[in-house]
């Protein structure tokens, strides 16, 4: 062994990263979506929900038309004659905010849960993994979709219907791995030298089981993203009050057969960029965390 | 090996009781009774007369004993808006459905898992860069969007193919089918193409990686020190090998599509049972919500229970135990 | 060995890997030949390069590897290396034979071993039909398979693996190879069966005359079957020579290490001589409290069961348990060492496990130093107490959290039990670091730097800054290669002298056991069957069991002429 100091395992991790042009790519489009629904109001041209900022006569002009008072409408304005550019500002930092804490919540609960049940074992894990069963073998979708149903439309209602669907996945890799983790002899080399259950289970078996979550946090939070626009396209996610991206597409859906594409189709391509570019991340991170796959 | 699959079917049967319980509680217990058993026009004399003759003031574990032997001879409740038993109106629409999945998985099996091979064959190489980039925008475009760019491109534009409905059909069996009609063929490629591009990205990666672990294996290094040429190797053995995962992953994620069918039949105006229950949530019809639920979880344990009979006969460790 | 033309002649074969930074030499300029009926052994340690020969020769080197100069000259073939892929394809399985180490994986899991043999036929000998299954059933009956044609229907996962390894024989004979490559083919076996695979080879290649290629890394099948032994290290070939004399009269310095490093049966050494080139033991650096108890024995076993359910039922009655542990009952006093060995389920671990309270009893006593070890567990006044007994385990890749480093994970057991301040800790572990063996600067690393043995070493460490009293070792050298086994069993040796300990050693191997321990403990399906001072066990086993265990034991004894170097 030479002297050299050990690189540390953020260094290695962010040198592995950087390794692969479309995770930087996926990087770079995220902080672009999640930067412009950041900073949204101040760079929108119109403020979507202020009714008097909004001129009727100016409805469904396409992308680059002049509106009655001179401005330009880049991307055209929808039904109302709300201008597209800000209505998908606005869209995009709704969806983006639901499900950053949606997966968040799920990502907390969903570890610990799977923590507490691949340490503890017996009946508590019985318990845990057999709701987990019982989940898995029903589409996510068709869960939320009856939970909405039920519960009725709303930011907090979509926010539980998503956690409710999604604590599972965290669970499940976290059991395994904390299952695995702890019978590996220096868990019990821990036990030998006085260390608390807490001290073994959070200070050594937490980190060692996390890198298989990074891979599961981005995939879910662009599932979250995906799966709230496709309630709120389907009617039973976000009140017409919160438009997200989902309820944008839906509301330009009934114009699209006149031609008119751009209210449905320019809300889509926020979308579709903000989840491509977190399961980009997604698919590089899971190569560089999972040495099975790697190439 | 009976042995195992009568233990999966009494796992699958215990699940769908537990499901009829969640679902029972979510919807008859925790909303308003009342608004789902009763017409929501009904006077406060016929509610009172229906709370009583409907039992309501029962306890509950009464009330959903008397749910579950309903549901046992197949009473699922009233549809409000169809007046007639809510099974029945779904099984009616059923068929379309099933055929619209069906369809999809068709696409999906015969375009990802060639597609997979190929990029297994040699990781790094132009299939493979090509797999996966492809993969990723297939998991990431929204169902219901791609299907929208469909209509605007195919419909709308070309012209060429039609944007909504079913197209003529043909009766098999008591069962309308589409796909035997150029009609239908014409109705169901888009909504059918849309649909299968998720569970085509999945089988494309999942062969992929199949494909470029097996190959590593000892078992395909013996085959080649036998004398077997890459080709066969991947023939003879690898395709055989991951053929058991990916049975298990076509079973679930045609399960996945029949849900998933509620977007693009939404979508696509196809008249299937997705279609319906989106329908039914905005009219408040809750018998139906509650009929879909129990039919497709009935469904999903149907789907479960044939993977493993299949996973059992593809591999004699299993089935040998 | 008459001068027969060679079946295989490899010349200055180089095999290089590209790697992202240069490239790296896997074998490096080997050159060797195999004669008809003739076993080549092909011996080193794990990175020697012996296996990258053996796939060399089959042309079975995939990418980022390859053949980058040398020829392989195969009787009435030509050179090997100049081949393309699909000429290979022909040479393959017809010419030469390849037999691996884990047959349950080189067997396909889902395909009768027919079907695999026939497959195997056909592409050899082009047969197809009952000729191949004639032949199959010809191949299964020369290999010692008892009712083939029954077994011609069965999959590999219904076979035992000495049986499944005869099987792999088999497929490999289809197509009557001239060369045979066989890589480590008893490593995964237990000792008995191993005799039996090497004694079919060695008939194998009489009767069809056919050259084999042995890799193995263990010097007793080296000495029990081959005519001749190549020695590599480092990817070069070191010494080679008839096996006879290469054993007896090794020129090089490190095939003599090679050959003293093997632990001895027949007779107990000081120190194991080892090469220079391994860690210089530094002097003692750090005033030791001494563990001299009054009379008692550190540890006392006494009537342990321990079980283990091996079937879950609801009714109680269709539960079916497992006895690690049947009434065992031990004494082993202070500052002395005990060897436990048996083979695998003979419950020796679990025993151990039980001795520093990680296994639950269910019945019996056992006692660690005086106090009763279910309260040293539980008790939070006895904590300081609990901490004398540590223990060393079997992998050294698991035994070490990967994502701490060294000297914090040395330093933190010692502030968790409040038994020294971090600036005392900090030096405590640098003075133990030093004296396993490591320098100073190894505290900032993490674990993945460090190869099997120096992990091996940590973990030592790590135990000895808690100055334990009771030191228990599962199988601490199992994983690591002969010439490193030594240099950690010289070390633990040594700390026991030091730190006057008492150690419990694990281990499947009696060579090994027969030179760390005071007194041996044989178990068999978790009964004790023999316990004895380690020299009268040796010299005059009493069990029938301890008898054949060293029966069985492979014994190398060409060491016994090298101990005077």
């Amino acid at each position: 062994m030479s002297t050299a100091t050990a690189p540390t395992s953020t260094r290695r991790f962010v040198s592995l990263f950087t390794a692969s042009p479309l995770a930087l790519v996926g990087l770079a489009l995220f902080i672009l979506t999640a930067g412009i629904a950041l900073i949204g109001p101040m760079i929108a041209p119109q403020n979507p929900y202020d009714l008097a900022a909004i001129n009727l006569l100016d409805s469904r002009l396409s992308p680059g038309s002049e509106g009655i008072d001179g401005n330009i409408y880049w991307l055209g304005t929808d039904g109302h004659g709300r201008d597209m550019t800000s209505a998908i500002i606005y869209g995009l930092r709704t969806s983006i905010m639901i499900g950053l804490i949606a997966s968040t919540i799920a990502l907390v609960l969903g570890t610990t849960l799977g923590l507490i049940a691949g340490y503890a074992r017996g009946w508590v894990d019985a318990v845990i993994m057999r709701i987990v069963d019982l989940q898995l073998s029903v589409p996510s979708i068709l869960i939320a979709i009856v939970l909405l149903a039920v519960l009725g439309r709303g930011v907090g209602n979509i926010i539980l219907a998503l956690v409710t669907v999604q604590w599972v996945y965290f669970a499940r890799t976290v059991r395994s791995s904390c299952l695995i983790e702890r019978e590996k002899e220096y868990v019990q080399a821990g036990v030998l030298m006085g260390f608390s259950h807490a001290r073994i289970l959070l200070r050594h078996i937490l980190p060692n089981c996390l890198s298989p979550v990074t891979v599961i946090v981005t995939v879910e939070f662009a599932h979250a993203i995906a799966l709230e626009a496709t309630l709120s396209f389907l009617g039973v996610g976000l009140p017409i009050t919160e438009p997200s991206l989902g309820y944008l597409i839906s509301a330009g859906f009934s114009y699209l057969l006149n031609g008119e594409y751009w209210i449905s189709i320019f809300p889509g391509l926020a979308l579709l960029v903000t989840v491509l570019s977190l399961n980009l991340i997604a698919d590089h991170l899971r190569d560089i965390t999972d040495p099975r796959l790697q190439r | 090996m009976a042995l195992f699959l009568f233990r999966r079917l009494l796992q699958g049967v215990l699940m769908i009781l537990v499901a009829s319980v969640l679902i029972f509680v979510g919807v008859y217990a925790i909303g308003d009774p009342m608004a789902l058993l009763v017409p929501p026009d009904a006077t406060t004399e016929t509610m009172e007369a229906a709370r009583q003759s409907l039992g309501l003031d029962r306890p509950l574990y009464v009330q959903y004993f008397s749910f579950l032997t309903n549901a046992l001879q197949g009473d699922l409740g009233i549809s409000f808006v169809f007046r007639e038993s809510a099974l029945t109106v779904i099984m009616e629409r059923l068929p379309a459905t099933l055929e619209l999945a069906s369809t999809s998985m068709f696409l999906a099996i015969v375009i990802g898992i060639p597609f997979g091979v190929i990029a297994g064959m040699k990781p790094g190489g132009l299939a493979d860069r090509a797999l996966l980039i492809g993969s990723v925008l297939g998991l990431s475009l929204p169902t219901f969007w791609i299907g929208i760019l469909l209509i605007l491109f195919f419909a709308v534009n070309l012209g060429i193919l039609p944007a909504s409905g079913r197209g003529d059909t043909v009766e098999v069996f008591g069962v309308a089918l589409s796909f035997l009609t150029l009609d239908g063929l014409r109705h169901l490629i888009l909504p059918a193409f849309s649909l299968s591009l998720l569970p085509m990205a999945i089988l494309g990666r999942l062969t992929r990686s199949g494909v470029i672990e097996a190959m590593s294996l000892d078992f395909a290094r013996f085959a080649r020190a036998q004398g077997n040429t890459r080709a066969q190797i991947v023939t003879r053995y690898v395709l055989r090998y991951i053929s058991m995962p990916l049975v298990t992953v076509v079973g679930i994620y045609f399960g996945t599509l029949i849900a998933f069918a509620v977007v693009t039949e939404s979508v696509f105006s196809w008249p299937g049972m997705g279609k319906l229950i989106i329908e039914s949530i905005n009219q408040l019809d809750r018998p139906m919500v509650v009929a879909y639920m129990m039919l497709s979880i009935v469904l999903f344990m149907f789907i479960n229970l044939m993977v493993d009979i299949l996973y059992s006969l593809l591999d004699p460790r299993v089935r040998l135990k | 060995m008459t001068a027969q033309e060679p079946i295989v002649s490899i010349e200055n074969l180089t095999v290089e890997y590209a790697l992202t930074s240069g490239s790296f030499t896997a074998v490096d300029n080997v050159t060797l030949d195999v004669k008809p009926g003739e076993i080549l052994g092909l011996v080193g340690e794990s990175g020697a390069g012996k296996s990258t020969v053996g796939s060399a020769v089959a042309r079975l080197i995939d990418f980022p590897g390859a053949i980058t100069g040398g020829r392989i000259l195969l009787r009435n073939s030509g050179d090997l290396a100049s081949l393309n892929e699909t000429q290979m394809c022909g040479i393959r399985g017809s010419d030469i034979g390849m037999i691996f180490q884990d047959s349950l994986s080189a067997l396909f899991p889902v395909k009768t071993i027919g079907a695999q043999l026939m497959r195997a036929i056909k592409l050899s000998t082009g047969l197809t039909g009952s000729a191949a299954r004639a032949r199959a059933l010809k191949l299964l009956e020369e290999v010692g398979i008892p009712q083939p044609k029954a077994r011609l229907r069965q999959y590999p996962h219904q076979f035992s693996g000495g049986m499944r390894q005869r099987i792999v024989i088999a497929i490999a004979l289809a197509g009557d190879p001239q060369l045979l490559i066989a890589d480590e083919p008893t490593t995964a076996l237990d000792v008995s069966i191993q005799s039996e695979i090497l004694g079919l080879l060695k008939r194998l290649a009489v009767d069809h005359g056919a050259g084999v290629i042995l890799i193995t890394h263990d010097m007793a099948v080296i000495e029990e079957i081959t005519d001749r032994v190549a020695v590599m290290r480092h990817g070069k070939l070191i010494e080679h020579g008839a096996t006879r004399d290469v054993l007896a009269r090794p020129i090089q310095d490190y095939t003599k290490a090679l050959i003293r490093a093997v632990p001895r049966i027949d007779t107990r050494m000081e120190r194991f001589v080892v090469m220079d080139d391994a860690p210089a033991v530094s002097p003692v650096t750090r005033p030791q409290t001494s563990h001299i108890q009054a009379d008692g024995p550190a540890i006392d076993a006494t009537d342990v069961t321990i079980s283990f359910m091996v079937k879950n039922a609801i009714l109680p009655r269709n539960r079916s348990y497992i006895r690690a542990a049947d009434n065992v009952s031990l004494k082993v006093p202070a500052g002395s060492s005990v060897g436990i060995v048996g083979e695998s389920g003979s419950g020796k671990s679990t025993l151990a496990r039980a001795v520093c309270g990680l296994q639950s009893i269910d019945s019996g006593k056992i006692t660690l130093m005086g106090h009763d070890v279910g309260a040293l567990a539980s008790d939070p006044a006895l904590k300081r107490e609990r901490v004398k007994a540590q223990m060393i385990f079997q992998d050294p890749f698991a035994s070490l959290d990967p994502r701490q480093r060294i000297g914090s994970a040395l330093i933190e057991p010692l502030i968790v039990n409040k038994m020294a301040e971090r600036d005392e800790a900090q030096d405590i572990t640098l003075a133990t670091l030093k004296r396993v063996g490591l320098s100073e600067d190894d505290a900032n690393k993490l674990p993945h730097q460090f190869s099997g043995g120096q992990r091996q070493r940590i973990c030592i460490a790590r135990a000895l800054v808690m100055d334990p009293a009771v030191l228990i070792c599962d199988e601490p050298t199992s994983a690591l290669d002969v010439s490193v086994q030594a240099t950690i069993l010289n070390l633990l040796k040594d700390l026991r002298d030091e730190r006057n300990l008492t150690l419990m050693f694990i281990s499947h191997d009696l060579a090994v056991i027969r030179q760390v321990s005071d007194r041996v403990v044989v178990m068999q399906h978790g009964k004790v069957c023999e316990e004895a001072e380690t020299d009268s066990l040796f010299d005059d086993p009493q069990h029938e069991y301890t008898r054949h265990l060293m029966k069985m034991m492979p014994k190398f004894t060409s060491g016994a002429r090298l101990q005077t170097p």
